[in-house]
């Protein structure tokens, strides 16, 4: 078995790329980055070069500004059938879940190609079933509700179409959304340290089956937007009478 | 713990009147040592799954010993005599070819071929059918044949697309090395499907046959320069819905 191709291409320039990138500027990668998108399709190997300074860009200089040119490209390629996984990859190492409103943008797109696209990289919303046709619009709105709700307790998986069929990008934190604490998307970790107090609570939280996470987290939240002073009563009750409230309650907030 | 036609099995009876291979000995004491139960409706059903996943064992080293090259889907190449080269760099089954025939020619015409690693998972499942079943019976279930990874999946190889937490791993398992900090510049390294291969070997196209360590240190070689965190192996598996192809005749 041999290992034919990673590094070789008969462009010069992507040759130059492959064997320069760690010392070539962020300013003359942007450029080359914006030339290729001017150029955008027409060929393979310039789709190539476009790929590898779309990468170098958002994973070595964090550069989120080129998110929404990434994603038209995507969806350019997909309508003509073109290669689009490496910037799929791209997109998602941003760790930006803001950014996915770009491709949730495309739920309204006339194009069905496009809708049937922004479906497969939205369906890891376990709220929100985007393999059903049905009513882009609602699912569209679904989706930016969901992302209101769950962005500051998003983190990152990695997981991306060349290990499994349905990845995950991003999970929700439950147990910090239960507790009300921003993590971090990097590790899904609460920025602040717990306190003691949040620990037990974490530690009961976590013991929870799937659906009592899901009811506990959802209730937490909404109680605490709403009034602060019931949010820490009802969180100071044992985890069985927050259940219970929150079975009881939920539906009417 | 195995359970057939509600009988719990034992084991050392089983061994002794089926004579198994090395390889689903090993299956099979894994799964009696097991804490989970695997039922099965019949003998006949547990065999054929002992049968399969020795069969995919069988075609990833067979994949390794071949001369098929680790292209990525930009420069993936085939035999054009058997199948079309899609502009996303999968290979889809040529019009009038015989499935069974096109899936025999990547062994044979090895040479022909350059892929990922996700698309040799694909072609080692469907080698391995066609060890298992008639070519007639073959070419009818899989009429048509696209080769490339987990996007495109024909609906009775579809759970090998899931990737999960298992509570046993078996040999002829799919599992997933992930490189967390893969150079940017190579995204084909991001991380490496391979084939559980028993005895803590495993096979991943690119990469050939290696263990837990031999696989992490070949991906760590295609991580960035400031990289901090080491590829690994991810605590879940995909395999393919054994009992459903059990019972196709």
């Amino acid at each position: 078995m041999r290992i034919a191709n990673t590094n070789d291409s008969s462009s010069s320039k992507l040759k130059y790329l492959y064997s320069t990138h760690r010392e070539i500027a962020y300013s003359d990668l942007k450029n080359m980055f914006e030339n290729c998108i001017s150029n955008r399709e027409s060929s393979d190997e310039h789709d190539k070069i476009l790929d590898v300074t779309a990468s170098l860009l958002i994973k070595t200089h964090k550069d989120k500004t080129i998110l929404p040119t990434i994603v038209d490209t995507i969806f350019s390629r997909n309508r003509r059938g073109l290669f689009n996984h490496d910037l799929i990859w791209s997109f998602f190492q941003a760790r930006d879940p803001y950014s996915l409103m770009l491709i949730a943008n495309y739920l309204n797109s006339e194009d069905i190609d496009d809708v049937k696209l922004a479906r497969k990289l939205l369906d890891f919303v376990p709220s929100i079933d985007m393999t059903r046709g049905g009513d882009s619009k609602k699912q569209y709105l679904s989706f930016f509700y969901y992302l209101k709700e769950n962005y500051p307790f998003l983190y990152f998986t990695g997981e991306s179409f060349q290990r499994t069929s349905n990845p995950k990008p991003y999970v929700i934190a439950l147990d910090a959304k239960y507790l009300c604490k921003r993590v971090s998307v990097n590790t899904g970790k609460p920025f602040i340290p717990l306190t003691q107090k949040e620990n037990n609570l974490s530690k009961y939280f976590n013991k929870l089956d799937d659906d009592n996470k899901q009811l506990l987290s959802n209730f937490s939240l909404k109680i605490q937007y709403q009034n602060k002073y019931l949010w820490r009563s009802w969180i100071n009750q044992s985890i069985i009478k927050q259940i219970n409230t929150a079975e009881a309650r939920l539906g009417f907030l | 713990m195995i359970i057939i036609s509600s009988n719990v099995v034992n084991v050392n009876t089983f061994i002794n009147d089926y004579n198994p291979n090395d390889i689903e000995k090993d299956i099979i004491t894994k799964m009696d040592l097991s804490k989970s139960q695997y039922e099965y409706a019949s003998l006949a059903q547990f065999k054929f799954e002992l049968e399969l996943r020795n069969s995919i064992v069988i075609a990833a080293k067979n994949m390794n010993k071949g001369d098929m090259d680790f292209r990525t889907f930009r420069k993936s190449i085939c035999n054009p005599d058997y199948w079309d080269r899609t502009k996303e760099g999968g290979f889809i089954l040529k019009r009038g070819v015989a499935p069974s025939d096109a899936i025999k020619d990547i062994s044979i015409n090895s040479s022909k071929y350059g892929t990922e690693c996700a698309t040799a998972m694909i072609i080692i499942y469907y080698q391995a059918l066609l060890n298992i079943y008639a070519a007639s019976l073959f070419n009818k279930l899989f009429p048509t044949i696209e080769l490339m990874n987990w996007h495109y999946i024909d609906n009775l190889l579809e759970d090998v697309g899931y990737i999960e937490k298992r509570s046993d791993y078996f040999p002829g398992d799919r599992r997933y090395f992930y490189n967390p900090d893969v150079d940017p510049v190579e995204p084909e390294w991001q991380g490496e499907n391979v084939i559980d291969l028993s005895n803590g070997l495993y096979f991943g196209h690119g990469i050939g046959i290696g263990d837990n360590a031999e696989m992490i240190s070949e991906l760590n070689k295609f991580r960035i320069k400031e990289a901090t965190t080491s590829a690994y192996l991810l605590d879940s598996a995909a395999r393919l819905d054994f009992k459903t192809l059990s019972d196709i005749k």
